[in-house]
């Protein structure tokens, strides 16, 4: 793959710009701060398609968001399935296939290998899973395993009767 | 002003829990913003007489200007002739287009047609939870629902804010509504109320296709979310599946200030980038449960 940097020749060779004109346009760069290159580019891309307004206020983009924003879905089910369990691999694999099949009855799913290990059956089934799905079934694991409805007095969400289910 | 016709239906989202103060106004007003960053075009409708939305997005002056021209949603329910409190006329003609009465938030560069759009609240729609007998309302109904099909024509989505009741209004957002997006705080109450939703859309028999629904947690301040509250939710065979991974993030920038108004995130401001990142991936989990491969 090719880097930024290298686009950015590409780029340049294909609008004739020739060396003494690219060490020109550097130098002219290098006059004005990453952030005002940032706010005329942006402008630059809005007229190329992009949105406008009654304020027209423009901000700047930060090339790098924030990490914690974005839940890594994989690892957090990896983690509901492996963390706090006394189960062996291959038991926390059958278990987990289990709530699968009583969840998704009419859908198939590859068999779990335990050689293969949970974090690469977790990743087979995300793409039969959609993210949601596959933290539903994760969770329904970790509550199994921590018995989190003994607490029979407390307003709980009602579960659907299994065999009533449509889908 | 130009018409751009869509080939693919436009998803009519209501954003409802019958539980209030879940972020209902806040996610409307903020969050759909960001579809323009993936190409699509939203309307937004302010469905509560309230009219929190609005007061969000736009100045009392600028407001006083649509209210006098009659260009808020009351007029999508009726033509100003009909206003009476506790009466709906009968035969009440078309609705206004959508094109017609939004408020421009935001366009498209390349044909000026509307990018965000706003239909006013109106406090006027107070009367729909007045007027006892369903079927005096039936005509603002029908003509609620011809004018989200022809705003169909116009938007990629649009997003219907709702009041937290199970009132006349919610019927019709519901009637018209592809899916329905339902904010949770982390509390017992609202999930609960995410129950009482179902029940309330699975009674009423006059909703006959049943929007699909989408939960999103709301962190509220403090952005810490009750590991119970999560498995419960999670888990639950309804909700579990149709919960986004994301949470919506609480942000000051999100809340409703004097004197400003807007999109949280055109504001120049702190930590603005790391809201902008938020809404960017729940747009991004949103697009599959919209059919927006």
């Amino acid at each position: 793959m090719k880097s930024d940097l290298q686009n950015f020749y590409l780029l340049m060779a294909g609008a004739g710009f020739t060396p003494y004109r690219v060490e020109e346009l550097i130098s002219e760069i290098s006059k004005k701060t990453p952030q005002k290159i940032a706010i005329e580019y942006e402008k630059h891309l809005k007229q190329w398609g992009g949105v406008g307004s009654v304020s027209d206020n423009y901000y700047r983009k930060k090339q790098a968001p924030s990490q914690d924003v974005k839940v890594d879905v994989q690892s957090k089910a990896i983690s509901l399935i492996m963390g706090g369990s006394d189960l062996t691999v291959r038991e926390s694999l059958e278990l987990v296939n289990l709530i699968l099949l009583e969840t998704f009855p009419d859908r198939k799913f590859s068999a779990p290998n335990p050689k293969a290990g949970i974090a690469s059956w977790v990743r087979s089934l995300s793409r039969t899973l959609t993210d949601s799905e596959l933290l539903h079934v994760a969770t329904k694991f970790r509550n199994k395993l921590a018995h989190m409805s003994s607490n029979q007095q407390d307003w709980v969400l009602k579960e659907e009767d299994a065999s009533n289910k449509t889908d | 002003m130009d018409s751009k016709i869509k080939k693919e239906s436009a998803r009519v989202v209501s954003v409802l829990n019958m539980k209030g103060g879940v972020g209902k106004t806040t996610i409307s007003a903020h969050l759909f913003r960001h579809m323009l960053n993936f190409s699509k075009s939203v309307l937004l409708i302010d469905f509560d007489p309230q009219f929190n939305l609005t007061q969000a997005l736009m100045t009392q002056r600028e407001y006083k200007k649509f209210r006098d021209e009659d260009k808020t949603i009351f007029s999508v329910m009726e033509p100003p002739s009909a206003s009476s409190l506790f009466s709906v006329t009968k035969n009440m003609g078309p609705p206004p287009l959508a094109v017609d009465i939004e408020k421009q938030l935001r366009w498209w560069v390349r044909d000026k047609t509307t990018a965000l759009g706003l239909v006013t609240g109106d406090f006027r729609m107070t009367k729909y939870t007045l007027v006892d007998n369903p079927k005096i309302l039936l005509p603002a109904q029908k003509r609620f629902l011809e004018f989200i099909e022809q705003a169909k024509e116009h938007y990629d989505l649009i997003c219907i804010d709702c009041n937290p009741s199970s009132s006349f209004m919610t019927l019709c957002a519901l009637t018209a509504s592809t899916h329905l997006l339902i904010p949770v705080r982390p509390d017992r109450y609202s999930m609960l109320g995410l129950e009482m939703l179902d029940e309330f859309v699975a009674g009423v028999p006059s909703i006959v296709s049943k929007p699909k629904q989408i939960v999103l947690i709301n962190s509220g301040p403090g952005n810490s979310i009750d590991p119970g509250f999560e498995s419960t939710l999670r888990a639950n065979s309804k909700f579990g599946p149709v919960t986004l991974p994301t949470a919506f993030r609480f942000s000051s920038l999100l809340g409703a200030k004097e004197g400003k108004v807007g999109s949280a995130t055109d504001k120049k401001a702190p930590y603005v980038n790391t809201l902008k990142a938020n809404f960017d991936q729940i747009i991004t989990e949103l697009k599959g449960p919209l059919g927006w491969h």
